[in-house]
């Protein structure tokens, strides 16, 4: 193991953020790779460390000025064992080859987590958005689009939007596609509505965190029926976070943004969750406005001065932390451990630190780890994708239930793979190995090329 | 023994012969060198200024001097050059404020071409030239005054180099008396001739009674005393000798140069040598230094503080009681007074009752003709003069001579009488722009009477833009004489001088009556006007060239939609009381010292305008408001500083003023808005809030106290409102994504889009066009507030309102500052992105936020503590440099420190740091920040990790002199230096 780290860091120096990837992904695994002496036969750890095939290409453009301007594009086509290279585009000029190695390397993983066949990409380009009209943007995508046309499709590789990269250039850049190829096809997820996106896009990962939630509940013979929960966060994940656990019988008793929390005894019920939609996303106020409405909830300011969050300092059966990085820290944990709480999902992307997930775990409690909880936004690129394949636009009731199985199928895949590895009910182990053995296998299946 | 005789009626009127021997010398043209704006001031006819000298007339004015005006140095050298002989120049005076030369050389140039001709330095602030550049030849300037936007100055600048001129005549042939002042310092000067001037006219047309014809009696004024100004003790000196016999009294400051240096006595003793010299000759010493009065009165000389806020009440009963502009006083020889005499008339009343002793006392000591004298009656005092009291065989025959000369001088005087008399044909649909009042309209007003010219001048502006009238709102102007008066007859002076909390001047201000006179003229004036108003403040300082007093003073929104007249008049006579009450507020007084203006001069007009907007239910908005700058202190992409930068909102434009949540941008380029570049960007940015007047349902004596009488309401509220409708985009939820249009179901994104992206309304050609014509007229970078009126109506026009214009001060540097690299390698602080421009060597003290206790949540109290750094420190008299993250000075607490102008009124330099913590967009923009540009304050961004840094390890060892949770404050040995280039933007701060 040590010498795949020597091989790559040797091989491309330089590339800090991908060589840190390779470590912990490696890291993670170590079990199956110590189980399974075969992989270094086939060189497993050295092919799949080696992108399929990095595209680099010159995207010339004219702004409004008409000075021409350059800028590099990328595609890393990582892996494509289990599916089409899949994974976004970004749009920053922070944007280099390590970075994009680095994200599609996770990306690869990930993807294969959610138990659908996608494969493993990213790319895009240290163009900056910021500051440009947008016909700037317009014909930066389009030059964009010119060269990378030939090296995507929808059974090669889809694209999708990341940092940069929004609704707009997703408009701009797929226009350009079906020009070039006079072809309409699902070469990209994150499409607008009325030409192939999905539904349930803004709720998936909210309802996707529920889902899971519910899958691990049923394990110990129980559900969210009853259960009080506390929610961070008010954003998209927040909220679908809480609608669902209404639609599933809990009861949520906070919300938060950076300026406070809200703690709400009563339960916020569909009334106020209407409240607080119109509140976040309609006006744009600050989540404290909650308690003017809603005087029996009481409002906490942030208070930098304690080490800990309060928010995670009250009596629940369920934590749901939508909000942000490292918003759990050990104090935090040790206190979820104290009020009762029985079960973690992470919504958020890391948001407990290494020190409060080694709590959860010596603690036996139902831990999600956002790897596989939050998939659910994963799972809807991929719902884009077979809806069109198929040429179908299935209704909000049918994506959701599709984006139901998934998350059951993705905590089952957990659950196996922690069974296998002998750390039965460890979901932080179990999402690790689960995504890597699929792809691993793959690439064994398919032999060497 | 009354009547009249034929032979003295000739006599007296060929004694007027005199006067036409006056003033001899007059400055009849005077070349202007200036930008377009400042011309304006003096030269456009029934302006603000040319009116004020009309009403000032009696200065001698029959024949206000003309005005040519030159924009640049070259013209007027070319003009000065080619009219050589044809058409003499009496006077340059120049701003300096030109294209092409700054004014030390162009004077020197003047005079080299004619060495005689008086040129003078007219400036906005003292920092205009202060201090001189060493190397600089200053030869070229006779004299510097600084302009705080009183007209009256120049007149007296004018007025004062004729007296100089014609002194030597006028004392010889006609014995007119002479007024020294000697002061050094042009800010003083500067604002005390006009007062003496206005005070001299004042008690001379307040003596003159009467009655008189108007041509006799500007002959008459051409009596007046004359005034001169000594700028040391050597100067003063040699004027006293002079004009000895002429000396009509002395006005000393206490420290003036003498020998070439400051000495802190040399006042008091000037005035001790002339007062053994003329025993009689009232004497006013001036000092900002109290404890100066015993000296005075050791010389029995009149004492003056003149850090006084009430110098003008006091000046004036020196004039009554020391100069003989109060009443005759009969006494016996032992000085016991009889009775007095107020006019010519009592005085000639007086005198037939009188006893012969006291009628030969005063006759002996020539008290008659020199009472009489002072009130510029030459041939009656001269002719008293003339005679000898023992020439009269007795009392008796004395005491008809005076009854007669005096009772045929008065008959004399009464023909011709003339009164005026301004009859009141108010048309509301006619009239734009209307004044009560004879005083002056103060700097607001007046920048909008130049921007209704400057309309009128360029018809092509409104050839090009046909789908929209271009126009200033209609206005009615309560000039400086409605404040005066309210003022005196409620008895307000008082709160000139003694700080009082802005609740207490509040409360007094709404109990007090607004003037009988001036109610009559509003009621009339309502009975036409029906639509909404907005009233505020027009001050003599506020908007005068670099003083913006922006946003200092209060605006008031009223409705004016009430069914009952009454209602409505007292609504706006709140409004107005309440504007009147902002002037002694304690901002406002604080930023008038701050920008060494004294409080006591404020003087304010007030504007009442129709507010610009349309009905929307219960509520009155305009569709846009926003501010245009013709520079951008923050040019980023492709923007370049030039292209100016706006700032716009929906609603009224307290949501711009304020610096809340609105949209930025160049109005060359309106599709480029880094802030609202992705979707996450558009939706934290886009403004929430607008502010709207409530004109239905609103109670009944309105709510002045809290937001004026507007509502601040959320966009969410009045998403069917066409101006939401239009002007917003709608955010898509399912897609992420922002669309370009309001009439989609969804949350409305105020984006402007129809009139940013795709022209609607051609806003930002507009924009660019107005902010050059703008530039060019006002010769200076400018800030124009605007409102725009979408009509929701095909065939109807689009307004867009011009509210007010006024200068920036980003380009008005000339000297060249250079940074060596010497000083960037040992500088503690670099930028490349500075505003302001020059060196700064006062500042030893640095007040910063820690950084490592810098937290967003907790900006409201490093406010509080910021407050009470400031207020020690102003008290010492320490400039002082302050640092600290995020948009300084921002309303919304999470981009910045919330300060407030008056927590931070001592700093002569800011820097507002960029990191990790806080990325808020800088703070160009808001009031505040023109507040702070135009007091010259150096406003300083520094980006940590780029190219500029600020070493917290170095401040971090100097020992501290505070230390708070938040701040900490050190105290250098000696001060450092602080240099930016204005013209690359580039600042170092180092210690030498």
């Amino acid at each position: 193991m040590a010498d795949i780290l020597r091989l790559i860091k040797d091989r491309d120096p330089g590339e800090k953020e991908f060589h840190q990837a390779v470590e912990e992904v490696i890291d993670s695994v170590k079990p199956v790779l110590d189980r399974n002496p075969q992989y270094g036969q086939d060189a497993i750890l050295e092919r799949i460390v080696e992108p399929e095939r990095v595209i680099i290409f010159r995207v010339p453009w004219m702004d409004d000025q008409g000075q021409v301007q350059v800028n590099r594009g990328y595609r890393i086509q990582m892996n494509s064992a289990i599916g089409p290279y899949k994974g976004g585009l970004r749009f920053h000029p922070s944007v280099n080859l390590s970075i994009l190695k680095f994200l599609a390397f996770e990306q690869t993983f990930k993807n294969a987590l959610t138990t659908l066949n996608m494969g493993g990409g990213k790319g895009g380009s240290d163009f900056n958005p910021k500051g440009k009209s947008d016909n700037e943007v317009m014909r930066f995508c389009q030059s964009f689009m010119c060269e990378l046309f030939r090296h995507i499709g929808p059974n090669t590789d889809v694209p999708a939007g990341d940092i940069g990269v929004g609704a707009r250039e997703v408009g701009f850049l797929f226009g350009m596609y079906k020009k070039l190829c006079n072809e309409f096809t699902g070469v990209f997820t994150g499409k607008s509505l009325g030409w192939g996106g999905s539904l349930i896009r803004p709720e998936a990962t909210g309802y996707g965190a529920v889902y899971f939630a519910s899958e691990m509940l049923a394990t110990k013979n129980t559900s969210l029926e009853g259960k009080t929960c506390l929610v961070s966060g008010s954003g998209n994940v927040a909220q679908y976070t809480v609608e669902k656990i209404l639609d599933l019988g809990g009861k949520v008793v906070t919300l938060s943004d950076s300026s406070g929390y809200i703690y709400d005894e009563k339960g916020i019920d569909k009334d106020k969750l209407f409240y607080v939609k119109r509140l976040k996303n309609i006006r744009r106020g600050r989540i404290s406005e909650y308690v003017d409405k809603y005087s029996e909830a009481v409002y906490t300011e942030v208070d930098t001065t304690i080490d800990y969050n309060p928010l995670w300092n009250h009596r629940a059966d369920c934590a749901f932390p939508s909000a942000t990085q490292n918003e759990i820290n050990a104090r935090d944990a040790a206190n979820l451990m104290k009020n009762g709480v029985k079960l973690v999902a992470e919504g958020a992307n890391m948001p407990s630190t290494p020190e409060a997930v080694n709590i959860f775990v010596d603690e036996k409690i139902l831990y999600a780890p956002g790897k596989a909880s939050n998939a659910g936004g994963v799972a809807v690129s991929g719902l884009e994708m077979a809806q069109n394949s198929m040429r179908i636009r299935w209704t909000r009731e049918e994506v959701d239930q599709r984006l139901k199985i998934i998350m059951k199928s993705i905590h089952q895949a957990c659950i196996d793979a922690s069974a296998e590895y002998g750390a039965q009910g460890n979901y932080v182990k179990g999402a690790n190995i689960a995504g890597f053995v699929k792809v691993v296998n793959a690439m064994l299946d398919q032999g060497i090329v | 023994m009354f009547q009249e005789t034929s032979q003295n009626s000739k006599e007296f009127y060929s004694h007027l012969k005199i006067f036409h021997e006056l003033m001899r010398v007059k400055v009849r043209e005077i070349l202007f060198v200036s930008s377009p704006y400042d011309a304006f001031i003096m030269e456009e006819d029934g302006s603000p200024a040319s009116r004020i000298i009309n009403e000032y007339s009696g200065l001698n004015l029959s024949l206000p001097p003309r005005v040519t005006r030159a924009s640049s140095a070259s013209e007027a050298l070319t003009l000065l050059d080619k009219r050589m002989g044809k058409k003499r120049f009496d006077m340059v005076i120049t701003m300096p404020n030109l294209d092409d030369m700054d004014a030390f050389s162009l004077g020197l140039e003047i005079k080299r071409i004619n060495p005689a001709l008086p040129v003078i330095l007219l400036v906005h602030s003292p920092k205009n030239i202060y201090p001189f550049p060493e190397d600089r030849n200053c030869t070229g300037i006779d004299k510097i005054y600084i302009w705080s936007g009183n007209s009256d100055l120049l007149l007296a600048l004018v007025k004062n180099a004729e007296d100089s001129l014609n002194v030597e005549h006028d004392t010889n042939a006609a014995n007119v008396r002479v007024l020294i002042l000697v002061e050094d310092s042009p800010v003083y000067y500067s604002s005390f001739l006009p007062l003496i001037y206005k005070e001299i006219v004042k008690q001379t047309q307040a003596v003159l009674e009467v009655g008189l014809n108007e041509e006799h009696r500007l002959l008459t004024m051409r009596a007046r005393p004359k005034i001169l100004l000594a700028e040391n003790y050597e100067e003063a000196m040699k004027l006293c000798t002079k004009f000895k016999p002429f000396l009509f009294g002395i006005i000393s400051d206490t420290a003036i140069p003498k020998n070439g240096k400051i000495v802190d006595d040399a006042g008091f003793l000037l005035l001790a040598q002339i007062k053994k010299e003329v025993p009689d000759l009232p004497l006013l010493m001036l000092s900002s230094e109290p404890s100066n009065r015993e000296k005075a009165d050791q010389i029995n000389a009149v004492f003056f503080d003149k850090g006084s806020p009430n110098l003008l009440n006091e000046l004036h009963t020196f004039f009554l009681t020391s100069l003989g502009f109060g009443d005759f006083i009969f006494r016996l020889p032992d000085g016991k007074e009889i009775t007095r005499a107020s006019d010519l008339r009592c005085l000639e009343e007086k005198i037939a009752l009188v006893p012969d002793e006291s009628l030969i006392f005063h006759a002996e000591r020539n008290h008659f003709s020199n009472w009489i004298m002072a009130r510029s009656e030459i041939a009656l005092a001269s002719k008293f003069r003339a005679v000898q009291a023992s020439e009269f065989a007795s009392a008796d025959d004395l005491r008809n001579y005076l009854i007669i000369n005096i009772h045929s001088a008065r008959k004399w005087r009464q023909k011709g009488m003339v009164t005026q008399f301004r009859s009141h044909n108010f048309d509301a649909d006619i009239m734009d722009f209307i004044k009560i009042g004879h005083g002056s309209l103060g700097g607001k007003a007046r920048s909008l009477a130049f921007m209704s010219a400057l309309l009128h001048q360029n018809p092509w502006l409104h050839e090009k833009y046909p789908e929209i009238n271009i126009e200033i709102p209609k206005t009615l102007v309560i000039s400086t004489a409605g404040f005066e008066s309210f003022i005196s007859e409620n008895k307000l002076q008082d709160f000139a001088k003694i700080d009082y909390n802005d609740d207490e001047v509040t409360e007094s201000f709404l109990n007090a009556k607004i003037p009988e006179w001036l109610l009559n003229k509003l009621e009339a004036y309502l009975k036409q006007v029906k639509y909404p108003l907005s009233v505020r403040s027009s001050s003599l300082l506020e908007d005068a060239q670099f003083q913006p007093y922006a946003g200092i003073y209060q605006t008031y929104m009223i409705p004016n939609n009430h069914f009952d007249l009454v209602k409505r008049l007292e609504h706006l006579t709140t409004a107005i009381k309440l504007v009147y009450a902002s002037t002694y507020y304690e901002s406002a007084k604080a930023f008038s010292r701050s920008a060494s203006n004294k409080p006591q001069e404020e003087a304010m007009a007030v504007i009442i305008q129709q507010l610009t907007g349309e009905e929307y239910g219960d509520y009155f908005y305009p569709s846009i408001s926003g501010v245009v700058q013709s520079h951008n202190f923050y040019p980023v992409s492709r923007m370049k500083p030039e292209d100016g930068i706006a700032h716009i909102a929906l609603g009224l434009g307290k949501t711009v003023v304020d610096g809340e949540r609105a949209v930025r941008f160049s109005p060359k380029y309106p599709n480029i808005m880094p802030q609202f570049s992705a979707v996450e960007d558009i939706l934290s940015n886009a403004q929430r809030f607008f502010y709207a007047l409530k004109i239905r349902n609103y109670p009944d004596n309105l709510q002045f106290l809290s937001n004026s009488n507007l509502e601040k309401r959320e966009i969410d509220d009045a998403m069917d409102d066409y101006p939401v409708k239009l002007l917003a985009s709608t955010y898509v939820p399912g897609e992420h994504r922002i669309r370009d249009t309001g009439f989609l179901d969804g949350p409305k994104i105020l984006t402007f889009a129809q009139v940013l992206k795709y022209n609607f309304f051609p806003l930002s050609d507009l924009l660019c066009d107005l902010i050059e014509l703008g530039r060019k007229g006002m010769g200076c970078q400018i800030e124009i507030e605007f409102s725009v009126n979408l009509s929701s109506d095909k065939n109807k026009k689009s307004d867009f309102f011009f509210l007010q214009m006024r200068p920036m001060v980003a380009g008005g540097e000339r000297l060249d500052i250079l940074i060596a690299d010497k000083e960037t390698e040992k500088a503690f602080c670099r930028s490349t992105l500075a505003l302001g421009h020059g060196k700064n060597q006062d500042m030893a003290d640095i007040v910063y936020v820690k950084p490592d206790s810098f937290k967003l949540e907790e900006t409201m109290r490093m406010a509080e503590e910021i407050d009470k750094i400031n207020a020690s420190l102003l008290k010492e008299k320490r400039p002082y440099l302050l640092v600290g993250p995020g948009r300084w000075g921002s309303s919304d607490r999470w981009l910045g420190i919330p300060v407030k102008w008056r927590n931070i009124s001592g700093v002569s330099a800011m820097i507002e740091l960029r990191n990790e913590k806080i990325k808020a967009d800088p703070s160009q923009g808001s009031h505040f920040f023109q507040n702070i540009t135009s007091l010259g304050i150096h406003y300083i961004t520094v980006t940590e990790g780029s190219d500029d840094f600020f070493d917290w390890k170095w401040v971090g060892s100097q020992p501290a002199v505070q230390e708070t949770s938040y701040l900490r404050h050190v105290r250098l040995d000696e001060p450092f230096t602080l240099k930016i280039d204005g013209k690359k933007s580039q600042c170092v701060i180092f210690c030498d």
